[in-house]
């Protein structure tokens, strides 16, 4: 979960329903760019999860995956 | 002239020239020294009162007023904000949580969803209740902008292929 989406409500609801779910917090990634949140969750085979749907919508996605 | 005092010369375009009449005409001043003096006493006024947080609003009676945002004064006010911070970002101007990658509006419009005292945001968000009540007041003072922004997003998407609402019917 990106840092603009990492509420306690949101991250109970997800668990509580058996996501595996983890934030960029609880990575003590908070801060991170945008780009290097793309890359280690793809380094991570994970889904991001965020807000900010403009800034990631025009990541490309990374060639060997 | 008195010792202390000092001359201020300065071009004047035929249309400042004018405006500046029209300024003395209208505030009935004696001079244009003292229409541009008591401008400026104005635009302090109204610099010290949008500093301190409070609104200026405009209407011929309290329930018909409507709020005046002057950016030149808007934009000072920033420099009142403890928790939130400027940053750069191609087209968004609201206020960022300091220390963090999160928009003051992602608090306050998850806390206004869900019915949240800023108290509650604060422990959802791990932020000081502090922040939030900064978050809060912020956000309730620039509803206009944060509006106007999820409207550009959402304008951006469409323009990129991306239908918001269907995403989030499914």
């Amino acid at each position: 979960m990106d840092e603009d989406s990492q509420a306690r409500s949101q991250l109970n609801v997800l668990r509580s329903d058996g996501h595996e779910v983890v934030t960029i917090g609880e990575l003590e990634k908070n801060g991170t760019p945008d780009e290097e949140v793309f890359d280690l969750a793809q380094s991570l085979d994970r889904v991001v999860l965020t807000h900010n749907t403009e800034d990631f919508h025009i990541k490309p996605p990374r060639a060997d995956i | 002239m008195n010792a202390a005092t000092k001359r201020a010369n300065f071009d004047l375009s035929p249309e400042q020239e004018e405006l500046l009449a029209n300024l003395r005409t209208q505030l009935a001043a004696s001079s244009t020294k003292e229409a541009v003096l008591r401008a400026v006493q104005l635009a302090t006024l109204l610099l010290d009162e949008v500093s301190q947080g409070n609104r200026l609003f405009v209407g011929k009676s309290p329930t018909t007023a409507v709020r005046l945002v002057i950016p030149e004064l808007e934009s000072r006010a920033h420099g009142q904000w403890r928790w939130l911070i400027e940053r750069p970002h191609p087209w968004r101007r609201q206020l960022w949580v300091k220390g963090r990658k999160l928009l003051a509006s992602a608090v306050w419009l998850d806390a206004m969803t869900n019915g949240m005292s800023p108290r509650e945001a604060a422990e959802n968000w791990d932020l000081p209740l502090e922040a939030c009540e900064e978050i809060f007041v912020y956000c309730e003072a620039n509803k206009a902008l944060i509006e106007a922004e999820v409207n550009e997003e959402r304008l951006r998407l469409k323009r990129a292929n991306v239908d918001v609402d269907a995403t989030a019917r499914t």
